[in-house]
């Protein structure tokens, strides 16, 4: 599976490149990932959803993890460049309700813009 | 493309072998794109379960998938030589269980809630039968994850 990256995007913000998918095999990795942001200070996630394939519950139940450490204190997970079978799960689950989405992840890390 | 039928012996490479499968559909153009991809989700999270928590004993776990396509909808089918388990109990249970943006044990219930005519049976011993169908109306209704069983937020 391809490795999850993140890359940072400000001084708070990191955009995380899910790749193909993000499920029940990689969510312990994508948590271990945002970890490390958070340690280092990170509370701006950017999730690029566009060349995701799958999300499943276990991958839905990761990023929920992430907006629980997060928006206690001010952050946000926000869903960009999501693809079209991710675009489902978000519906049938109604996340939009809780992640903003962005056309691209330009939009996501410069929403002011 | 109306009606294949896939077998599966590798639960770790299931997941990418489901996932090729369907996007074969998809690509085959048949205007059923929103009724696959719901029936994508239904199917990936029984899967999920079954290379998760499916016992086989001494068997090799043999997984079958057969997808029919017709204009009103998908239709899919799943056989398994699992041990099986008790389908109504486990979704009472986590719909009792479920709390806004839960981290596990959402993955039954998501399926519940985006498929329609949902059957488990056993079909013998060590086989069980899974099947079920997305028609194209009216869509999935889907489950609210940010809020819980008595739907607060």
């Amino acid at each position: 599976m391809v490795t999850l990256t993140a890359e940072q995007a400000g001084p708070e913000t990191v955009v995380v490149r899910v790749g193909k998918a993000l499920d029940f095999r990689n969510a312990a990795d994508f948590k271990g990932l945002c970890q490390q942001q958070l340690d280092l200070g990170v509370n701006q996630f950017v999730l690029d959803f566009s060349d995701t394939g799958i999300l499943d519950s276990t991958g839905l139940g990761a990023i929920f993890s992430v907006y629980r450490q997060v928006s206690p204190h001010g952050g946000r997970v926000a869903f960009a460049s999501v693809s079209r079978p991710v675009q489902v799960v978000v519906q049938l689950t109604r996340t939009y309700k809780v992640f903003p989405q962005y056309a691209t992840v330009n939009d996501a890390t410069h929403p002011l813009a | 493309m109306e009606r294949a039928r896939y077998q599966f012996a590798d639960l770790e490479t299931l997941p990418d072998q489901l996932f090729a499968c369907l996007n074969e559909w998809m690509q085959a153009g048949n205007g059923l794109a929103e009724p696959l991809l719901a029936a994508q989700v239904a199917l990936y999270e029984w899967m999920a379960n079954l290379v998760q928590h499916a016992c086989f004993g001494n068997r090799t776990p043999l997984v079958a998938l057969e997808l029919e396509v017709t204009g009103q909808g998908v239709r899919c089918v799943v056989e398994d030589n699992s041990d099986g388990f008790d389908l109504p109990a486990q979704l009472a249970q986590r719909r009792t269980a479920l709390r806004p943006m839960p981290e596990r044990g959402m993955g039954l219930l998501l399926l519940h809630a985006t498929a329609m005519d949902i059957r488990y049976d056993s079909t013998g011993p060590h086989q069980h039968r899974l099947s079920f169908h997305i028609p194209v109306q009216p869509p999935p209704a889907g489950l609210d994850l940010t809020a819980d069983a008595e739907g607060h937020a």
